[in-house]
């Protein structure tokens, strides 16, 4: 048995050795195909497939409530229903709530703007991980807001005190707050709903059993973020269901935090898809466009195995004369396939070892998970079973056929003087259509997502994003803010306007101006109240994103004003404070009539009546690919809050200015992080990321079909010119020209590529919905992009069949008359 | 016998030489040959006296090395491969020995396929292939494939693929070769009957039988012409 297998492979190894051009196209191309699977699956088992890492995993769910009536998902919770979940509901073992903020660090080098959370003190056992070093929280870890303890994580360790083991008891400054370090997550600890660009790197404690009445008392402080453990007895399912019953309990209880035109509903999903849930169709349509790629690669190498059996016939014809059973002469061949296989496999690893490291950067922004992306035993699992599956697919036709000698075939080819198509050409044709269908399915698809980030890259923000400079500055907020720096409304609006003020001092620095929230930087959601119009009680109440912005914004920006005048120079917060709109909500609101001189007052705020002065054009604050919502500008003369971002026009490169913007910052408050200077291109590159990763994937995967079915098709042809010489010959003595050559022989072709493009375009058209979530401005059947497609790859196998087709026409005429 | 004043093909001083792994064939030398119009010719000589050879170069599927060819009044002995192709396709008719019909193609489709190279409307071309077809008594067999056919059917849709375009010439390398007796027979009695209707053919043969049956018949040996003579069937 053993004896047999080693002679297999000798078999196998000589056979390969021997036609070295076909081992290295046929290695090379499975080496692609599985390198490329093997990536993107260390991607999805990464992302989709492993278990978070923490304890029973599946036993932990975010807890979240959905407005039915404004339709809006993941609403964070408030302290009191915190208390409901972990009380009120049988199935739920416990929760933690995390309240995720952007805090200042100082002390100990830099100051930096990291991000970090206030979590309850048991976050981390209801995550089963304790910490590496130093010790966990405990309930008497409470310092009021945000504890005075802290645990960090094993990269702000590293990197901000050198993994000195000695960092328990050190004291850092958190938003001007003393904190003591108490311990070190090991390596590796992530918060679960942490974003890729900004990870979770320290964790203060914050009681909500010792509430501090200013705020969490109130049920609709909706800010934290809650992630429950399910009784091991009970289940998801169950916990949604008494989820129902408490919803339904505290909307009666407190009608006014939860209006019935609001819709409150709590919600819980397991963790794993509240982490994940966004990214997984996309991941499945690049799992799915990769597996196509391998499809086309073994189309391509079974083609190769067949041309070349067709050389082989003879020494095969002579292994079954002299005995060799049609089993063991499949085995053998399979052997082959395998062996083939196999190196391609080991080679496709050390492509997708490349791929991985490259995916988890370009994606590492913005997937979860994407740190764990990597080659583990499961995907090396995956490798092996993709080995087997295409050794065996590819090598299983081929095997079967040169198993079986066409006798009939060769009989009536010599006998008949007729050049009879034998039933391998008809397989490998079958193949190269397969093989152009599925190529154009991923055309198809790479096509269309190409199209969607076009128009979205084409879609005018609102304001010119070229030549300016933003950058992100938030002012501490203590723990007892009334002793802090920037406590009043006048000592931040004091600091940004010096702020401001340096800035524009600088050599180089143009317009300079303030907004509390950048573009395509997150919503900000306001309810206003419009005057002389009383809210009904059947509708969700209007709301609009809301700016504060310096008085400048507009022009700095360069947003148009459409009507009316800006916001004035100088405002106060008693009387006659003013508010510029955009045109979608004069138009939502006031249509068919002039908005100015009316006004507005936001909701639950001391908030004076605005009036409005001016229409500005519309901003798409929210997301490229969303249209423009209602938005308001009021001055921040008349409120600035903790966070304000900045922005400078620039006379050009405005990454140049970087530095010297951060220094001009500092001399007003060396104390203060300047964080995310970059320009405003990449803020709006950054707003694409996710779609580029995609596109980019898709793109990348179309172009390997396109080259392999190219491949794939000259194959075919230059095999089939080569079984049809004599043929031509025939024709060319009968009068045939070097067109009509080249037309038979390009025809012949054309019309494997044209069956092929014919199904692709069928396949394309029903796979292409999956895509549907992914396009912006572009239908999932969108006739442009398959026309364009379909010549794309109709040109490629156009040429792909030229070079056999002018072989061709060198063939000698003389061939017809010295016949074999 | 006297030189025709206008011969449809005259060779002058032609040779061939092959040029293989620093081995030269001199397939043919000096070769002198005028057939006229309405001629029915043999070519004979042991094997590998240069016949195919001679055959290729009438038919302008290759260029002699040296000497000059002119057909039908014009010079064709330096044209290049497309004015050949061309000239092929208008004044050669080709059968083959091994029948060379291609499988892919019907009968019918087989014998307009130079008609179609040619450049003739689809009308012409379909009473060109019914009547060549019904020349060779195989109308029937118009839709089959080559391989549905016996073997002296196949010869005899060969031999009308390769006078349904009226040709000046039809060449044939041993056109019975792969054919019995009796099929043999019925394929030489077809080419003397279109010999008669005016076609020039012009064939290569070693059976002694149907030398009876050209008008001419010449010999080579290593490449050389060495004897031309007229048949007694002419006479007759
Ligand atoms: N392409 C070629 N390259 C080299 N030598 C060639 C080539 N074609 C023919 N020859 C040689 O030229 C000589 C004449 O060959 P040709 O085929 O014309 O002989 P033939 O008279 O037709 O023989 P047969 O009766 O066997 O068909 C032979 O010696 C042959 O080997
Ligand atoms: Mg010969």
């Amino acid at each position: 048995m053993m004896d047999a297998f080693r002679r297999d492979i000798r078999f196998a190894i000589r056979g390969l050795t021997r036609s070295p051009a076909f081992t290295l196209v046929a290695v090379l191309t499975l080496a692609i195909g599985i390198g490329a699977n093997t990536a993107i699956f260390s991607v999805v088992n990464a992302v989709l497939l492993k278990p978070l890492a923490y304890a029973d995993p599946e036993r932990l769910i975010s807890l979240r409530a959905r407005l039915t009536g404004d339709n809006a998902g993941g609403v964070a919770s408030s302290a009191p229903e915190y208390h409901d979940y972990r009380r009120q509901v049988p199935g739920i073992e416990d929760v933690a709530a995390v309240w995720p903020i952007n805090i200042n660090l100082t002390g100990h080098g830099e100051p930096e703007r990291i991000q970090a959370a206030g979590v309850t003190s048991n976050y981390f056992s209801l995550l089963g991980v304790p910490p590496a070093l130093g010790r966990d929280f405990t309930p008497e870890d409470d310092g009021g807001r945000i504890g005075y303890v802290a645990l960090i994580s094993h990269d702000l360790w590293q990197r901000r005190f050198g993994g000195d083991r000695s960092v328990i008891g050190k004291t850092v400054r958190l938003d001007d707050d003393p904190m003591t370090i108490i311990g070190v997550m090991p390596r590796g600890f992530r918060h679960p709903v942490e974003s890729g660009a900004s990870p979770m790197e320290l964790w203060a404690p914050v009681d909500l059993d010792n509430p501090d009445p200013n705020f969490v008392n109130d049920r609709r402080a909706q800010f934290f973020d809650l992630i429950g453990r399910v009784k091991s007895q009970s289940s998801v399912e169950r916990v949604q269901g008494e989820l129902a019953g408490l919803t339904a309990r505290l909307s009666r209880q407190y009608p006014e935090a939860y209006p019935p035109n609001l819709g409150w509903r709590a919600e819980a999903v397991s963790l794993a898809e509240r982490v994940v849930g966004d990214v997984r169709p996309a991941l499945l349509v690049l799992l799915g466009a990769v597996g196509f790629v391998l499809l086309i690669a073994c189309a391509n190498v079974a083609n190769l195995l067949l041309a070349r059996a067709t050389t082989r016939d003879r020494e095969i014809a002579i292994r079954t004369a002299l005995g060799g059973s049609r089993g063991r002469l499949i085995r053998q061949l399979l052997t082959e396939s395998l062996l083939l296989a196999s190196i391609g496999g080991v080679l496709g690893l050390l492509i997708a070892l490349w791929g991985t490291s490259a995916l988890s950067q370009l994606a590492g922004l913005y997937l979860p998970r994407a740190r764990e992306i990597g080659i583990d035993p499961v995907v090396l699992g995956f490798t092996a079973l993709l080995v087997l599956l295409t050794g065996v697919g590819f090598g299983l036709i081929p095997a079967l056929q040169a198993s079986r000698p066409d006798l009939q075939s060769v009989l009536k080819d010599a006998g008949r003087g007729a050049s009879a198509g034998s039933h391998r050409a008809r397989v490998r044709g079958a193949l190269v259509v397969a093989e152009v269908a599925v190529a154009l399915v991923l055309l198809a698809g790479a096509g269309l997502l190409l199209r969607s980030f076009e128009r979205l890259l084409a879609v005018e923000p609102g304001f010119n994003p070229e030549n300016l400079l933003t950058l992100q500055v938030w002012l501490p907020w203590p723990n007892q803010p009334e002793k802090g720096r920037y406590f009043t409304h006048d000592q931040r609006l004091a600091f940004y306007e010096r702020a401001a003020e340096a800035v524009r001092r600088m050599p180089g620095a143009g317009g300079v101006a303030l907004t509390s929230r950048l573009p395509l930087r997150g919503r900000n959601d306001a309810r206003f109240a419009i005057e002389g119009r009383p809210a009904r009680s059947d509708e969700p109440p209007p709301t609009a994103e809301i700016r504060f912005v310096s008085p400048n914004y507009f022009e700095t920006m360069e947003i148009p004003l459409l009507q009316g005048t800006g916001l004035p120079p100088v405002a106060d917060r008693k009387g006659n404070a003013t508010t510029v709109i955009n045109q979608t909500m004069a138009e939502e609101y006031w249509p068919g009539e002039s908005p100015i001189g009316r006004r507005l007052k936001l909701e639950d705020s001391d908030q004076p009546w605005l009036t409005v002065v001016g229409i500005a054009g519309d901003v798409r604050q929210v997301g490229l690919e969303q249209p423009a919502r209602e938005e308001m500008y009021v001055s921040h003369q008349v409120w600035s809050g903790q966070q304000m971002a900045m922005v400078v026009r620039t006379p050009d490169r405005p990454e140049e200015l970087s530095a010297a913007v951060t220094k001009a910052i500092h001399s007003v408050d060396p104390e203060q992080p300047v964080f995310s200077v970059v320009p405003m291109e990449q803020v709006i590159a950054e707003a694409s990321a996710e779609r580029r990763f995609s596109m980019l994937l898709l793109v990348l995967f179309a172009a390997i079909a396109l080259i392999l079915s190219a491949i794939g098709i000259y194959g075919v042809m230059a095999y089939t010119t080569t079984q049809r010489l004599h043929e031509i010959g025939i024709r060319m003595a009968l009068g045939a020209g070097a067109q009509d050559v080249m037309g038979l022989v390009v025809g012949q072709g054309m019309r494997l590529v044209g069956l092929g493009l014919a199904i692709g375009l069928l396949g394309a058209w029903g796979l292409s919905r999956v895509l549907t979530s992914q396009l912006y401005g572009v239908s999932a059947g969108d006739p442009a992009t398959y026309a364009g497609v379909a010549v794309l790859l109709g040109l490629v196998a156009l040429s792909a069949s030229y070079l056999p087709a002018l072989r061709a026409t060198r063939v000698d005429p003389v061939i017809a008359l010295r016949s074999e | 016998m006297a030189l025709a004043i206008d011969p449809l093909i005259r060779l002058n001083g032609i040779s061939k030489v092959f040029h293989t792994e620093e081995v030269e064939t001199h397939a043919l030398s000096a070769i002198d040959l005028e057939i006229r119009a309405g001629e029915y010719l043999a070519i004979s000589g042991p094997s590998g006296c240069g016949k195919t050879t001679l055959l290729s170069l009438l038919g302008l599927l290759d260029s002699p090395s040296e000497g000059s060819y002119v057909l039908a009044g014009e010079p064709v002995s330096g044209l290049s491969q497309a004015q050949r192709a061309r000239v092929r396709s208008r004044a050669i008719g080709f059968i083959f020995q091994a029948f060379n019909l291609i499988g892919d193609l019907t009968v019918y489709q087989n014998i307009e396929l130079p008609l179609k190279y040619r450049g003739m409307v689809p009308e012409e071309r379909r009473s060109a292939v019914h009547g060549a077809l019904d020349q060779v008594g195989l109308l029937h067999r118009i839709n089959h494939y080559p391989a549905q056919l016996s073997g002296g059917q196949q010869q005899r849709v060969a031999v009308a693929r390769a006078v349904a375009g009226r040709p000046l010439v039809v060449l044939a390398d041993e056109p019975t070769g792969n054919l019995d007796s009796a099929n043999g027979a019925q394929v030489m009695e077809l080419l003397a009957e279109l010999n008669r209707g005016g076609a020039t053919i012009c064939i290569v043969t070693h059976d002694p039988r149907y030398l009876d049956r050209v008008q001419r018949a010449v010999y080579l040996h290593d490449g050389r012409l060495v004897s031309d003579q007229p048949r007694d069937r002419e006479v007759a």
